[in-house]
């Protein structure tokens, strides 16, 4: 009734501040790192190109940095993704049954959600301090040797593991908790009758019908933890950890413009971890069809 | 059918062990803050700082110039807060209740350039920046996130629920179809509204990169990067350090205190959508 | 306010939802359209309020010609089906709404929020919300806001459907009132005839989007201009007699012979009668042809005999004191009113007489 197609340009009146910025600040740079990735011998300064090609992500597949990078990368994913998971799978399902409480559990448990990662990180800075740090100190008390958490090669990929599950906790319980309110308790009540224990009915109710959503999380997860890189500012000042043992694919982007201005190797690396995650993205969700399809 | 008490009684402490967890980077860092050098490194740590010193934060906001920060990041955050919630309405509102060649091309495009996570994008705006010459200024943190495709998807959500009877009857009533978004789908949808606002304040609040590459004097940084600078200039302090992380985080923690249900409602749609 | 129709049409897509439309209201009047689910009553009183626009014809308010004039500039009060309340504001400022919006000074949109709130007897609810109020109550706020401009049209959509039967009834009566004394011409859309009789100063029957005839509740009654308007009005429906008629007497298709149901010299090949059950009389003194009752049926007050007439079944309006029960499966001679008696053609449904 009010709508009909005469009225476009109204309709661009109203949208036209969203699509100018959009354009300016998402559009052109996605379309401008789709062009330049495939420009030979791109100059950032004269905006010039030798030739339309592939010597870009040749040259950055072939680069034994970018190499160690997805390594890296790969490596903290798998590892900070399923223990995200299977924690946050278990504190939610605690958290969306209680009601006595809720408030203070919601508030410490998703209190990192509104925190500055930097601000937040300057603090774990603080606990792994191999000298008098917390966690060496709580390390002692059960008998082991303090650990160089920060400098130590060995030992950052668990340092930055440890602050990285932290973080994506908050995000994924809030998910879950969503998710599994809107699972009907007459599921649990029946269970609870039929003399399931609690670990019974989480194994066998609980993760059966949460199926979808832990896809989904999986994958947010996923796309978030494959960007790392803001969190070695306030551990590592910014360095990608002891002897490079954190150089990460978003760290090598970031070398390529800030060390090297080269843009074309930047797209490039980009365009490559975004297929990446977006093929792992597909891929989630062709599992989760044939799965839906054989239930 | 109630849960038996010794099953709730494990919840709970389960419970009361992960809020423990999260919760316990917070409290040292606020303890923290009012210790005195010789206090910071002792060993084994002390919990509780001897005295209440206020000096770590008196340090913070004037020597390493916190309130200029605070007041930048305060504009900055206001500002798009502001903005991108007028932009934000205004598309909504013409995605919810206008109906036009290529309508679910761009809605399906916004999702797709959704996904592309800014940090792969902040390059190529750096350079927009800077042939602009805005490196340096409140403008440049400004001027990328006075739009969001989130908010608008959010917001065009929620506009969509607002019965089309309404409209109708607001033409009869004599309102012009811009007097109808401000005088009935905005207060209306008050509570999304301030779900996608507390959002875009959030994030601008924290925002590190692109601050860090747009700014360079002191004059311009933001929280994240004056905090992030007085380590890497002023050396590690860490009381200094915690009550410098208080300053950026408390106002943040106040929010999330007055506005806990809105935020969790916000952080879950927002899941869901992507 | 006059309001004159020509020739008003709408088609969606190529479906005419209404077609050739031409009436004139004049001012004060209370005008109902009736008609059954999807003739086009909605889309009348949307083209009237400028909320759809004609796909062909005119409108005029007081001679001038509205019809591209869109909703809002039109000044009219609409009362929507299901309200359409503002859910946000308070009933006094759901009131004040459309005197917001044409910045009318604020003493006086207390004072006329008030007028209108008192008309309508909302007064002690101002502060609430809509969603605070019964269905009766939202009802009122409704017509207080669609009142409170002073619009010279007044037009609502079936206002009265929501609420239950009591409460109708009481609302049929407060609307009257309500529309003398503001004094404004008011197009009130309905399906239920019982409404449209008893709240109207004259019915337009819709059917298929074509105004089938346009007059006073007792006329259409009385005096059909359609085989449509005869069947749609009444309660139970009128009894229709199919066959050919021959200088007033009528043949129906087995062969039965009813005499003189049509004036002498009337001669149809292919006619329908419809008789009103209350001007069917049994054990007539002019017996018009025999038929045999089949059933009785007490409803209150009332007796409704059901009666064979050759192939066709009727249903006869009693009294009680005329019949009893041992007159079930006897024939009884059976005679007809001639005023309730209409002829018309079967083809066209044209009445003839
Ligand atoms: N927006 C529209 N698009 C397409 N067809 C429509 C539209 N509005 C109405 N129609 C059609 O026009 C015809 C008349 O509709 P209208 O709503 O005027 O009927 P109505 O008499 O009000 O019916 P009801 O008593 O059920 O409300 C119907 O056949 C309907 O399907
Ligand atoms: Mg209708």
């Amino acid at each position: 009734m009010t709508a009909n197609r005469r009225s476009w340009p109204r309709a661009t009146a109203y949208l036209l501040p969203f699509l100018v910025g959009t354009a300016i600040f998402t559009v052109y740079p996605i379309v401008y790192l789709l062009i330049v990735a495939f420009q030979e011998d791109y100059n950032i300064l004269t905006r010039e190109f030798s030739q339309f090609g592939l010597s870009n992500f040749e040259a950055v597949l072939r680069d034994p940095d970018f190499g160690n990078a997805a390594r890296n990368t790969a490596l903290y994913t798998v590892i900070v993704v399923p223990v995200t998971i299977s924690l946050g799978l278990a504190i939610a399902s605690l958290l969306a049954r209680i009601r006595f409480l809720r408030p203070f559990y919601q508030t410490a448990l998703f209190l990192p959600l509104v925190t500055s990662s930097v601000a937040i990180g300057m603090v774990w800075k603080y606990i792994y301090n191999a000298d008098y740090g917390l966690l060496n100190f709580l390390l002692s008390t059960i008998g082991l040797d303090p650990v160089n958490w920060l400098n130590d090669p060995r030992w950052n990929m668990p340092a930055l593991v440890i602050f990285g599950v932290w973080s994506a906790l908050p995000f994924t319980i809030l998910i879950f908790v969503a998710a599994l309110q809107s699972i009907g308790e007459q599921y649990y009540t029946a269970a609870r009758i039929d003399g399931a224990t609690v670990v019974q009915r989480f194994f066998r109710i609980t993760v059966p019908l949460m199926g979808s959503t832990i896809g989904l999380v999986a994958v947010l997860n996923l796309i978030d933890s494959s960007k790392v890189f803001s969190e070695l500012f306030p551990l590592f000042n910014g360095s990608p950890g002891a002897g490079f043992s954190l150089y990460t694919v978003v760290y090598y982007i970031y070398e390529q413009l800030s060390a090297e201005w080269d843009l074309g190797r930047a797209a490039a690396a980009s365009l490559l971890l975004f297929a990446a995650v977006l093929v792992l993205t597909l891929l989630q969700a062709v599992l989760q069809r044939t799965r839906r399809r054989r239930s | 059918m109630r849960e038996s008490a010794l099953n709730r009684i494990v919840s709970h402490a389960a419970l009361i062990a992960a809020s423990a967890i999260m919760l316990f980077p917070f409290i040292w860092m606020l303890l923290s803050a009012f210790k005195s050098p010789t206090e910071i490194a002792t060993v084994p740590p002390q919990l509780l700082p001897a005295e209440l010193r206020f000096g770590n934060f008196a340090f913070a906001l004037e020597t390493g110039r916190f309130d200029q920060y605070f007041l930048n990041t305060f504009i900055v955050a206001a500002s798009v807060v502001l903005l991108s919630l007028l932009t934000s309405v205004l598309a909504a509102y013409a995605l919810a209740f206008f109906d036009f060649a290529g309508k679910t091309a761009l809605l399906a495009l916004a999702v797709a350039f959704m996904m592309v996570p800014f940090e792969v994008l902040v390059v190529v705006n750096y350079d927009t920046v800077v042939q602009w010459g805005l490196v340096d200024t409140l403008v440049a943190q400004i001027l990328p996130f006075t739009t969001s495709i989130l908010s608008t998807l959010i917001l065009t959500n929620a506009f969509r629920k607002v019965p089309a009877t309404l409209r109708v009857a607001s033409r009869i009533d004599g309102a012009s179809s811009w007097a109808f978004l401000w005088r009935v789908v905005v207060p209306m949808n008050r509570p999304s509204l301030v779900t996608v606002s507390v959002l875009s304040a959030i994030a601008s609040w924290n925002a590190f990169l692109w601050p860090l590459l747009v700014t360079n004097t002191t004059e311009k940084r933001t929280l994240t990067i004056g905090l992030y600078n007085f380590i890497t200039e002023g050396g590690v302090r860490y009381e200094r350090l915690m009550a410098a992380s208080a300053v950026v985080i408390v106002p943040m923690v106040i929010v999330f205190l007055l506005l806990r249900r809105q935020i969790i409602n916000g952080v879950s749609t927002q899941g869901m959508k992507q | 306010m006059r309001i004159e129709i020509r020739e008003l049409g709408r088609t969606f897509g190529s479906a005419p939802a209404v077609e050739g439309v031409s009436a004139t209201i004049e001012d004060g009047e209370f005008i109902c359209i009736l008609g059954p689910s999807g003739c086009g009553k909605t889309t009348m009183l949307n083209m009237l309020g400028g909320i759809i626009a004609p796909t062909a014809g005119t409108i005029l308010f007081d001679g001038v010609d509205v019809t591209k004039v869109p909703a809002e500039k039109r000044g009219v009060g609409f009362v929507f089906q299901n309200y359409a309340l503002y859910p946000h504001l308070t009933v006094a400022k759901n009131i004040e709404f459309p005197l917001a919006i044409e910045r009318v000074p604020r003493a006086e949109r207390r004072r006329r929020v008030r007028e209108a709130a008192d008309l309508v007897q909302v007064g002690p609810y101002l502060d609430r919300r809509p969603a605070e109020l019964s269905g009766g109550q939202q009802q009122r706020v409704a017509i207080a806001r669609a009142l409170v401009k002073n619009p010279s049209l007044l037009l609502l959509d079936e206002p009265l459907s929501n609420l239950d039967a009591r409460l109708r009834l009481e609302m049929r009566v407060e609307l009257q009132r309500i529309q003398r004394e503001a004094k404004v011409t008011t197009v009130f859309v309905t399906h239920d005839q019982d409404e449209a009789m008893s709240i109207s100063d004259r019915t337009m029957l819709m059917n298929r989007g074509r105004l089938v005839h346009f007059a006073d509740p007792q006329e259409l009654y009385d005096d059909p201009a359609e085989l449509f308007a005869a069947t749609f009005l009444g309660n139970p429906p009128i009894n229709q007699l199919r066959g050919r008629i021959d200088d007033g007497d009528l043949t129906l298709a087995d062969g039965t012979i009813v005499q003189g149901i049509a004036p002498a010299g009337l001669t149809v090949d292919a006619a329908i009668v419809g008789v009103r059950s209350e001007t069917v009389t049994l054990a007539s003194t002019a017996p018009r042809a025999r038929a045999r009752v089949e059933d009785l049926q007490y409803v209150g007050r009332d007796v409704y005999a059901d009666v064979r007439l050759g192939d066709a079944r009727l249903s006869a309006l009693v009294s009680r004191r005329e019949v009893d029960r041992s007159l079930v499966g006897t024939e009884v001679p059976i005679g007809f009113d001639a005023d309730g008696v209409h002829v018309f053609d079967a083809e066209s449904g044209r009445r003839i007489r």
